[in-house]
């Protein structure tokens, strides 16, 4: 049987955190209208309101209960790196249709030194050619996306 | 019945039709394994060429590309734990903790045997009984497709028991991602907060990339600066298990077929909520049901067989009545009747052939998937060899091209950030990610069926009396969800019992 472990600080700052961010976001999407529930099959708000405040109910439950489940699974690292990778493959989505799928996806190679410590730039700039010629042949080429090269 | 199956084994052996045929593996397979592209861009590509062809070559590749580009997902499910296809999401749980353990082979080989076997069972019933089915599946009005979907959204307590609490709330955070945008019924607007291009809600592909993909080289980067190193992935090839392995899988393999049929029948559903009920259901009735999530095979059967399952149950109400169950079938459909062929209760009699030539095509195109998977694997299995730095930057580089190729939109692109952050953010949190795409998928069909229901029934609770189908799913969900305690009054009652007995 599954023991009932201790709340951690963690928990309880995800369980507010969570329970906080759907009320807000049920209040500022303009779900909390009481005059529309009234008739539910032609209200906008009343079916995600629901959602969210189902939500909000078990983000108190993650914080203040003492349910096992809930604290189960295990911890994914989070550090600066995995944020910094994720701002530039950000940084590349966007800008990709602005800039074009060569230099973007030059300049994405450039973060392999800094993110992965990967340094042998030989593989980096021949497999940069390799993906660069098969995504225009495949998006471009063969299926004429509008993506600038 | 003779003259219409030789007529189209005629059809079928011609040089354009064999071509066209394996064109259309080929191509589907490459593109299901290309992340954020699916069966809708590979058949929606293909009918304009459709347009210069004879009936049997369009209607081959057609088939041939529904098929096999729904299998391909499973293989960068399996690899790189991302869903080649949204169907393949359930495939990454199990398929891809067994290519990290050295049995990416063996994977493949499983996923790539159970689609086959799970599209040839689903075609046997397309065969057989597609009129009955269509007529049946006709019965199920608002209500009913409303009870199907709570249903299934109550297997999200059967696959993430563990972390019922997670779970439930990653459900629900999909069910309002989905409800982003204009109201089914009424029309209003709600959660766009004054953006319009949010007015037409959040696409699956960008949503499905994101969480997975974007947020898994996030992940991966930060296990490398932690100093987490995975061991290197092995098992080039494609090994397929032993008869023992296959004998004790073929009730899971027939039963997730089924689901996978069933549910394509239904309107709405499609092959992504099919995979995950099936692998709910084979969660749920497994002996050893905390092995999945962490490599266990049988996972990866249940989805695949379920996924590529869908394509032979989706045929049955678009050939029988002309209804098509989801967009593919859609498009499907007018390839169809742009080639004269007009789907609906007649074309059994008027174009037995046609018929025919359809249930044929998609048995070779079964075949040709088992081909594939036994020629690709080895090239596919190289992906591992690749460095983890270079394959990650290559992951980011495909899944981004394919999320922005699905509509051409630079808007898509900003989805899949924003998906890939909270991905991120729920994984790192223990927040498991298969309730939120099970919420997703069948938020709305429960949304829009529910509006339906109390329009047409006024919430009047007499009719559950009324229509006996909805009763009996109802029944069925108060039995999903009190299933844990119910078998522990039972066990608690018969462990009395023997008790008793013994004394």
């Amino acid at each position: 049987m599954t023991q009932a472990r201790p709340h951690s600080r963690r928990d309880f700052g995800t369980g507010i955190g969570l329970a906080v961010l759907a009320l807000v976001i049920a209040a500022a999407g303009g779900l909390i209208a009481p005059a529309s529930w009234l008739d539910p099959a032609q209200s906008p708000s009343i079916y995600p309101c629901a959602a969210l405040l189902g939500v909000a109910v078990c983000g108190l439950i993650i914080a203040f209960g003492k349910s096992a489940q809930s604290d189960a699974g295990e911890s994914l690292p989070v550090n600066r790196r995995s944020i910094g990778m994720g701002l530039i493959m950000a940084a590349y989505a966007i800008l990709l249709p602005f800039l074009g799928l060569i230099v973007s996806t030059l300049a994405l190679h450039l973060a392999l030194p800094t993110v992965f410590r990967y340094r042998r730039w030989g593989a980096a700039v021949a497999f940069a050619v390799i993906i660069i010629g098969l995504s225009w042949l495949v998006f471009i080429k063969v299926m004429g996306i509008p993506l600038k090269l | 019945m003779l003259h219409e199956f030789l007529a189209a084994g005629a059809m079928l052996i011609q040089p354009a039709t064999v071509v066209a045929l394996l064109v259309g593996i080929v191509l589907g397979t490459i593109i299901g394994v290309l992340p954020g592209l699916g069966p809708s861009i590979a058949v929606s590509l293909a009918v304009p060429f459709t347009l210069n062809m004879g009936i049997g070559p369009s209607i081959a590749l057609l088939m041939a590309l529904y098929c096999t580009s729904i299998y391909g997902g499973a293989i960068t499910a399996i690899l790189v734990n991302v869903p080649g296809t949204p169907a393949s999401a359930a495939t990454c749980f199990d398929g891809h903790p067994m290519a990290r353990r050295g049995e990416a082979n063996v994977a493949i080989a499983i996923a790539t045997f159970a689609s086959a076997i799970g599209g040839w069972l689903s075609l046997v019933i397309l065969a057989l009984i597609a009129p009955f089915l269509a007529r049946f599946a006709l019965r199920f009005g608002p209500l009913e497709m409303c009870c199907v979907g709570i249903f299934a959204l109550c297997c999200i307590a059967v696959i993430e028991r563990r972390t019922l609490t997670r779970a439930v709330a990653a459900g629900l955070i999909g069910i309002t991602i989905a409800a982003v945008g204009q109201d089914p019924v009424s029309g209003g607007m709600r959660l766009t907060f004054g953006y319009f291009p949010l007015s037409a809600g959040i696409p699956l592909v960008p949503l499905l990339i994101g969480l997975f993909a974007f947020s898994e080289v996030m992940i991966r980067v930060g296990e490398i600066a932690a100093g987490m190193q995975r061991p290197a992935m092995t098992g080039v090839g494609f090994r397929l298990p032993n008869f023992a392995f296959w004998k004790n899988a073929a009730p899971l393999v027939a039963k997730s077929s089924i689901i996978g049929t069933a549910i394509g029948i239904l309107p709405g559903s499609g092959p992504t909520a099919a995979s995950f009920i099936s692998y709910a259901e084979a969660k749920r009735s497994a002996k050893d049901p905390a092995s999945f999530g962490k490599g266990n095979p049988h996972g990866v059967i249940a989805s695949e067989a379920a996924n590529n399952a869908v394509t032979g149950g989706a045929l049955v109400p678009t050939l029988s009545i002309g209804i098509p169950g989801d967009p593919i079938t859609a498009i499907m459909l007018a390839a169809l009747v742009l080639q004269g062929v007009i789907p609906g209760p007649k074309l059994y009699v008027e174009h037995g052939d046609i018929v025919m030539l359809i249930l044929m095509s998609l048995f070779v195109a079964n075949a040709g998937i088992m081909v594939m998977g036994a020629l690709g694997a080895p090239l596919w299995t190289r992906i591992l060899k690749i460095p983890e730095p270079l394959l990650m930057v290559g992951v980011t580089i495909v899944a981004t091209l394919g999320t922005f190729a699905t509509d051409n939109s630079a808007f898509d692109l900003i989805i899949m950030v924003f998906a890939g952050f909270l991905g991120w953010g729920l994984r790192a949190l223990r927040f498991p990610l298969a309730p939120l795409i099970i919420g997703y998928v069948l938020g709305p069909m429960v949304e829009v069926n529910l509006k339906q229901a109390l329009i047409v029934y006024g919430g009047d609770p007499y009719v559950f009396i009324e229509r006996p189908i909805a009763t009996v799913l109802l029944l069925m969900t108060l039995a999903v969800l009190f299933y844990p305690w119910l078998n522990g009054l039972a066990k608690r009652c018969f462990g009395k019992a023997e008790v008793r007995e013994a004394k």
